[in-house]
């Protein structure tokens, strides 16, 4: 069974402010479908390279020009709050 | 009116003049509307842009210009899928107001085959979800019986089609988002091999698994739909160049694989029925029967989960209330980022990002993550082997029939586990699509066809002789 502290600590790596009765819906809802993962145990996967993607491409590149944004104004004024042509948001380094 | 259903028909009505672009899409407009006061099947309706673009071909058809491919036909686009000018939710509420800034590739395609977009469907949020009931805008009820869920997450395209207020769907397949809610509503679904179609202006959720493909009412639509819709794009460094026509021809006789993993446990008996039917009408048309072992089947769901959710915790980051979408703010850029995550994500979503956070954190990444991808790399040797003897391989789309609402919304693994079936698709990037194939207790059942990548022309000719012995 998974913790209500390992929930928690999941919950502030994603960035997700959870209720009381989020975290202990997922902590019994988490625990019954990881143990259905438990199934991954059993296979045998010697020697088998890990599979990223199903298509082999390998890096794909285009040239390094610089392109106009026909529709930078429109991007914009999709955000919530800007200042001119910057989106804000709150400070991510503390002040000592 | 009369019946403009099919895309043949619309282009011999329009050419006969029979009828206008304007008077089909006004037609489809409020066929849309009633659609959704039944079944929620729009999030949106796009009566202005339907007009607008349907008096623009009329304007083409006055002048004898020639009419494209999908010239007049009514369409209706999963709301996972940007439509310029229009609004997006992708069923969250965290795009509640979010307009599209462009228009996807495949829409553009589409529109620029002259097809009149009238609304965008209803969708499991962020298309997480095998029953429409994830949806921010309420669950949608499937037109079969309207009880029941019309399956997910392009529920709303399943049903706009099967209502018969779109001739066509765009709807987008992670893990058989396509084809299970075609097979639940009566419908065909076309998932398309991984590269096949530019998910450029495709919400993410999983990239590695997402595909865009057409819902229709017959193969052919969606054949016509799929050769539109294909290619490379410059703005998807993963779109192939695709030219049906160059990959292969037709065999014959069909050489079809039936894996026993297919047809075990979990498969409800009336579904099994339905399915051994099919593929006996198909050995009837000549087609061979053969049985391929597909070993790694057992574990190709957890698999997926792993690496859904794991591709989900890293792409959804992107919601972070600073770009674009919900935003609510706290005291510092912390509690904003979770403030905004927590409330503007719904249950579904929240429950999948802390599953693939989990598994892509230290101490759990080999023995989750890696191992799932290896696992990959077997269901897709799997598949390479079985494909040496075989053409195409076919067998259930869903274990179960179409379920009630509400039925399994408590039980997030019950409902991971109606994807048995259509998940190894998507893991290996291979063409899958799901064909109506009968009633199990009286509700619609498909049945899955899968074929080598860039085959789609297979499945298309399969398809077509089931659909054609059947009617």
């Amino acid at each position: 069974m998974i913790t209500r502290e390992e929930v928690q600590h999941i919950a502030k790596l994603a960035r997700l402010q959870l209720t009381d009765q989020e975290i202990m819906a997922y902590q019994k809802e988490l625990s019954i479908v990881l143990e259905y993962f438990d199934i991954l145990k059993e296979a045998r996967v010697e020697g088998v390279v890990p599979m990223t993607h199903s298509v082999d491409l390998a890096g794909v590149t285009r040239d390094d020009t610089a392109k106009e944004c026909e529709n930078a104004d429109e991007l914009l004024k999709a955000a919530p709050s800007t200042s001119g042509r910057f989106l804000r948001a709150h400070s991510a380094i503390q002040r000592l | 009116m009369t019946n403009f259903f099919g895309i043949t028909r619309v282009r011999e009505g329009l050419l006969t003049k029979e009828f206008s672009a304007r008077e089909i899409a006004s037609e489809a407009l409020r066929k849309a509307g009633e659609s959704n006061a039944k079944y929620n099947s729009y999030i949106s309706i796009s009566e202005e842009l339907a007009l607008s673009l349907a008096d623009a071909l009329d304007e083409k058809i006055k002048k004898g210009e020639h009419l494209p491919a999908l010239a007049g036909v009514p369409v209706s686009i999963k709301d996972a899928l940007l439509v310029k000018g229009e609004r997006c939710t992708a069923g969250s509420l965290m795009l509640e107001d979010y307009t599209a800034p462009y228009d996807a590739t495949a829409v553009a395609k589409i529109k620029e085959a002259g097809a009149v977009i009238i609304g965008k469907t209803n969708m499991d949020e962020f298309a997480m979800g095998g029953s429409n009931e994830n949806s921010a805008y309420g669950p949608v009820k499937n037109p079969r019986s309207p009880e029941r869920v019309p399956g997910g997450s392009s529920g709303g395209s399943a049903a706009s089609v099967a209502d018969e207020s779109a001739v066509f769907s765009l709807g987008s397949d992670t893990g058989g988002s396509i084809r299970q809610p075609a097979s639940f509503c009566g419908v065909t679904g076309l998932k398309p091999t991984y590269g096949a179609v530019s998910r450029h202006g495709l919400i993410a959720m999983a990239s590695s698994l997402d595909q865009i493909g057409p819902l229709a009412r017959t193969v052919e639509d969606a054949e016509a739909v799929f050769r539109v819709i294909s290619g490379k794009d410059e703005h998807d460094a993963t779109s192939m160049e695709y030219n049906p026509e160059e990959n292969g021809q037709e065999l014959k006789p069909l050489r079809i694989g039936v894996p026993k993993e297919y047809f075990g446990e979990g498969l409800a008996s009336a579904v099994k029925k339905v399915i051994e039917q099919a593929l006996e009408r198909l050995a009837k048309s000549g087609a061979v029967l053969l049985e391929v072992e597909l070993p790694s089947t057992a574990y190709a769901l957890a698999a997926y989960y792993m690496i859904n959710t794991s591709e989900i915790s890293s792409n959804l980051s992107r919601y972070d209330g600073a770009r674009y979408g919900y935003s609510a703010q706290g005291q510092d850029l912390f509690s904003s980022y979770a403030a905004t995550r927590g409330k503007g994500f719904g249950n579904e979503v929240k429950r999948r990002i802390i599953l693939g956070t989990y598994a892509l954190s230290a101490g759990y990444y080999d023995a989750y993550y890696v191992k799932a991808q290896k696992i990959r790399s077997l269901i897709k040797r799997d598949f390479d082997r079985a494909f040496e003897k075989v053409d195409i391989i076919a067998g259930p789309v869903s274990p179960v029939v179409p379920f009630k609402i509400g039925e399994k919304v408590s039980d997030p693994l019950a409902m991971y586990l109606v994807d048995m079936y259509t998940v190894p698709a998507n893991l290996a990037g291979l063409p899958a699509i799901s064909v109506p194939a009968g009633t199990a207790e009286g509700l619609p059942a498909g049945l899955h066809m899968i074929a080598p990548a860039f085959r789609e022309n297979l499945l298309f000719a399969a398809g077509k002789i089931l659909q054609n012995m059947q009617y």
